[in-house]
C-alpha cells in the first residue's frame, strides 16, 4: 500500500488509426497510469497543452495497492488526505475485501460500495459485524443474517457503511444501498473503539428497520409496474439462453410465469392500464412485496445474471423494501365528485396574469 | 430573434449558478453581460456573470473540467444579455488566433438563422425553433374547434447544440461546420384565429406519454373522453407561476378548492403517483390554454426558460384522460381486494 506525491510527471499519448485514444501518465518515472477514451482524464487532451496536462498532475496524491492505482487526487485538489499512519490503521483493522467476478460471496455477487474506479478486483472496506435476525411471521424464510460493512477510502475523513441482507433458507440476498441504509461517519482515531461504537448503533437500527418492512411487505402488494420490471428481466433472451438445460431453467420457467402480469391480472385491470406507466405503478399485483423482494434477490444471488441485471435487481430489492419508507401519503379521492364539465379555455387564456 | 451576442473571454470556473472568467481576449477586464467584480482572492480581474442551470450541466457535459489552472479562452453566447451557451477553445485549435477564433456557435448560427430568414423564428431559453411553411398543412387538431393543434417544427436545442468532445479530430473538424438541427412537435394555441401561443418543442413521438391509439385519435376537449390536469400539473404550475409572477396569478388553480376535494392541506405530502393519476376540476384545455397565456406574454429569456422547463415537465405527468380515471378496473370487479393473491413458493 502506498500513497504517493507526483513530483515528476510523464504524459504520453497513445494513437491508434491517426486517433488519440489513451492517455498515459509516468509518476515519479516508476508507476505508468494509464486512461482510456471516454475517461474524464482523457478530455484534458482537448484542452490542453501536455506541459499542462503534466500541471494538472503534478503534486497530485496516488493511491496503490498491490502496485496498482486505486484512487487519485490532482493536483487541483484541496480536500482532505489521511495519513499514512492512519492508512495502515484502516487497512489493518478494516481491511479490504476481494471482488472475484462470478463468484457468490454476500448478499447480491459483486456488489459492494466503494469499488475503486480504476480498480474492480477489490474493495476498500470489509465486513464488521454480522448479527442473526428472526422474524416469526415468515417462517423459516424470515431468518435472517444480516452483515455491516464498513468502507474507507484515502481522500475522506468518512467511513460509509453498507448493510447486506441475506436469507438463510435459501442464501438470497440484497446489498442495502437505498438512503435509510448508507451513512457516513466522520471518523479520524482510535478506530476500532469508533468502529464498535458505530456497529452497536447501525446494526440495532437497521436490524429494526428491517425486520419490520418485511414483516410489511409480506402483507402488503407490490405494484404491478414493479413485477413486470422483474419479468423483462427474467424473460430476457440471453438469461434464457445462459440457463437453457441447468436445473435453475424450470425455476425460471417458473418465475417468468408468475410475474407475467397481463396473464395473472388481465381479468381484473382494463388493457389501458398496462399501458400507462402511472397506472402501472399505481394498480396493486397479484403478488406480495415480500414474494417480489424473494424471487428478486433470488435471480440476482444464484441465477448466472450480467453485473446489469445483478444491479437492477438489487435496486428493485431495495426499492422493495426502503421506498415504502419515503413514500408519500396514499388517499383514495372521489374523483366523480370532483370532475366537472364546464369549460372556456378562451377566457383562461386571456386571464393569465402578467 | 437577432443571431445572439458573442464574446471570446478566458476562463477561470464554472458553478451551477455562476461562470467565472479573468479577461475578454485582448487581457481587459471582462464587463459585459452584468459581470460582478470579485475583489477577494488572487486573481486579478475576476468577474461572475449569472448563468441558467441548464447552461452548467451542458458544459459539464460538454467538457467534464469545471476549475482551469491555466484559463483557456471561451465563448459566451447570450441573447438578451442571458448566456445560453459556453464553448472552449479546443486545444487542437491552438493554430487558430485568439484574436479571430469564432465558437461553433458564433460561426454557425448567423448561418442557420440565414437559412430561415423567411420564416418567423422563436427562443425561449433552451431552443431556438421555427415552423416550416409546408408543417402548416400537416398540422393536426388537438382539440374540438382547432384551437389546440399540434404542428411539426424544427430546432435547435441550446442544451445539444455545440457537439461533445470527441477525441477523433477529423470528426470534430466536420462537425464543427454545422449546428444539429433536430425535428420535433409544437402545441399552437389560437383563441381567436390571429394570435397564436407556442409551447415549446416536444420531442418527436412524445406527447402526453400515452399510446399511438391515444396520440392519433384523441382530443384533449372531446365530449366523450376529455383530458383532466392532474395535482401533479397544479403544483408544478402553482411553484413556477407563483415564483416568477407572485401567488395570485394562481387563483385560476383554485387551490382552496384541491384542498377541499383532496382533504388534504399539504398537497405536497400525497404521494407522486397518486399526484400523476389523480384529476383535479380543471379541465386539460382550459389548463393548457391559461399555461400558453403567460408562455404567449413573457418576454423575459430567464422567465420563458423556467417556463419551458415547467411545461415539458407536466407535459409528462399532467394531464390525463377520462378513460384512464374510469376505466382502472374490468367491469365486475369491486376494488383491489377482488384481485388474488399468488403464492410464489415454487419460484424461490
Amino acid at each position: 500500500m502506498q500513497l504517493i506525491t507526483a513530483n515528476q510527471v510523464e504524459i504520453q499519448y497513445g494513437t491508434a488509426n491517426n486517433t488519440v485514444d489513451s492517455l498515459e501518465v509516468v509518476i515519479n518515472d516508476e508507476h505508468h497510469l494509464k486512461f482510456a477514451q471516454n475517461s474524464k482524464e482523457i478530455r484534458l487532451i482537448q484542452l490542453y497543452s501536455k506541459g499542462e496536462i503534466a500541471e494538472y498532475f503534478n503534486q497530485g496524491k496516488y493511491f496503490f495497492m498491490g502496485g496498482e492505482l486505486v484512487d487519485y487526487r490532482s493536483s487541483q485538489y484541496k480536500g482532505y488526505v489521511q495519513s499514512e499512519e492512519n492508512l495502515s490503521a484502516l487497512s489493518d483493522i478494516i481491511g479490504t475485501t476481494p471482488q472475484q467476478q462470478g463468484v457468490y460471496t454476500q448478499g447480491v455477487k459483486g456488489l459492494y460500495q466503494g469499488s475503486s474506479r480504476f480498480n474492480r478486483t477489490f474493495a476498500l472496506g470489509g465486513q464488521w459485524h454480522s448479527v442473526g435476525l428472526d422474524i416469526p411471521k415468515l417462517g423459516l424464510g424470515g431468518q435472517l443474517n444480516n452483515t455491516l460493512s464498513f468502507f474507507w477510502s484515502p481522500f475522506s475523513a468518512n467511513i460509509k457503511t453498507s448493510f447486506d441482507v441475506e436469507r438463510l433458507v435459501c442464501h438470497n440476498g440484497m446489498v442495502a444501498t437505498s438512503p435509510f441504509a448508507v451513512y457516513e461517519a466522520p471518523m479520524i482515531s482510535d478506530w476500532k473503539n469508533n468502529l464498535n461504537i458505530l456497529s452497536v448503533q447501525l446494526t440495532d437500527k437497521f436490524n429494526g428497520i428491517i425486520g419490520d418492512r418485511l414483516s410489511q411487505m409480506s402483507e402488503s402488494r407490490a405494484s404491478v409496474y414493479d413485477v413486470d420490471k422483474v419479468h423483462q428481466i427474467v424473460t430476457q433472451k440471453d438469461m434464457r439462453r445462459r440457463l437453457k438445460n441447468t436445473v435453475d431453467s424450470g425455476q425460471l420457467g417458473n418465475i417468468q410465469n408468475v410475474t407475467h402480469v397481463r396473464q395473472h391480472l388481465g381479468q381484473y385491470y382494463q388493457p389501458a392500464v398496462f399501458a400507462d406507466k402511472r397506472q402501472m405503478k399505481r394498480a396493486g399485483s397479484h403478488i406480495t412485496q415480500y414474494d417480489l423482494f424473494n424471487i428478486a434477490t433470488e435471480v440476482a444471488s444464484h441465477m448466472s445474471c450480467n453485473a446489469d441485471d445483478v444491479q437492477q435487481l438489487n435496486s428493485m430489492a431495495n426499492h422493495l423494501t426502503f421506498d415504502e419508507l419515503g413514500k408519500g401519503e396514499q388517499i383514495d379521492v372521489n374523483t366523480s365528485s370532483i370532475l366537472s364539465s364546464e369549460s372556456d379555455h378562451r377566457r383562461a387564456f386571456f386571464s393569465s396574469y402578467h | 430573434m437577432n443571431s445572439g451576442e458573442f464574446k471570446t473571454v478566458r476562463l477561470v470556473k464554472i458553478t451551477s449558478q455562476y461562470v467565472y472568467v479573468t479577461s475578454d481576449v485582448r487581457g481587459h477586464v471582462f464587463t459585459g453581460f452584468n459581470a460582478e467584480p470579485i475583489l477577494k482572492g488572487s486573481v486579478e480581474g475576476l468577474v461572475r456573470i449569472k448563468i441558467d442551470h441548464s447552461v452548467y450541466k451542458t458544459f459539464v457535459s460538454n467538457y467534464k473540467v469545471t476549475v482551469f489552472r491555466t484559463p483557456p479562452i471561451c465563448c459566451l453566447t447570450a441573447y438578451d444579455g442571458v448566456i445560453i451557451d459556453i464553448e472552449l477553445k479546443l486545444n487542437y485549435f491552438l493554430i487558430e488566433d485568439d484574436n479571430t477564433w469564432a465558437g461553433q456557435f458564433q460561426q454557425n448560427l448567423p448561418k442557420v438563422m440565414d437559412a430561415i430568414k423567411n420564416q418567423q423564428s422563436y427562443i425561449n431559453g433552451l431552443q431556438i425553433f421555427w415552423i416550416p411553411k409546408e408543417s402548416w398543412a400537416d398540422a393536426r387538431p388537438m382539440s374540438q374547434g382547432d384551437a389546440f393543434q399540434m404542428v411539426d417544427a424544427e430546432y435547435i436545442g441550446l442544451s445539444r447544440a455545440t457537439h461533445s468532445l470527441r477525441v477523433k479530430r477529423e470528426d470534430d473538424e466536420k462537425k464543427r461546420s454545422f449546428l444539429k438541427v433536430s425535428k420535433g412537435q409544437v402545441i399552437v394555441y389560437s383563441p381567436d384565429g390571429q394570435v397564436k401561443s407556442f409551447s415549446p418543442v416536444i420531442s418527436s413521438g412524445f406527447f402526453f406519454a400515452v399510446s399511438e391509439e391515444e396520440r392519433n385519435g384523441y382530443l384533449i376537449n372531446s365530449k366523450h373522453n376529455p383530458a383532466y390536469t392532474t395535482l401533479e400539473f397544479v403544483l408544478n404550475a402553482a411553484q413556477t407561476i407563483g415564483q416568477l409572477y407572485g401567488h395570485a396569478a394562481n387563483d385560476f388553480l383554485n387551490i382552496p378548492r384541491i384542498i377541499q376535494d383532496f382533504g388534504q392541506v399539504n398537497l405536497t405530502k400525497i404521494d407522486p403517483i397518486i399526484r400523476a393519476t389523480s384529476p383535479v376540476h380543471l379541465m386539460g384545455v382550459d389548463a393548457l390554454a391559461w399555461l400558453m397565456g403567460f408562455m404567449y406574454r413573457e418576454t423575459q429569456l430567464d422567465s420563458q426558460r423556467e417556463l419551458v422547463k415547467m411545461f415539458r415537465k407536466i407535459m409528462r405527468t399532467g394531464l390525463i384522460y377520462k378513460n384512464k380515471i374510469e376505466g382502472f378496473y374490468q367491469r365486475d370487479v369491486r376494488g383491489i381486494d377482488d384481485v388474488p393473491l399468488v403464492s410464489c413458493h415454487n419460484c424461490t
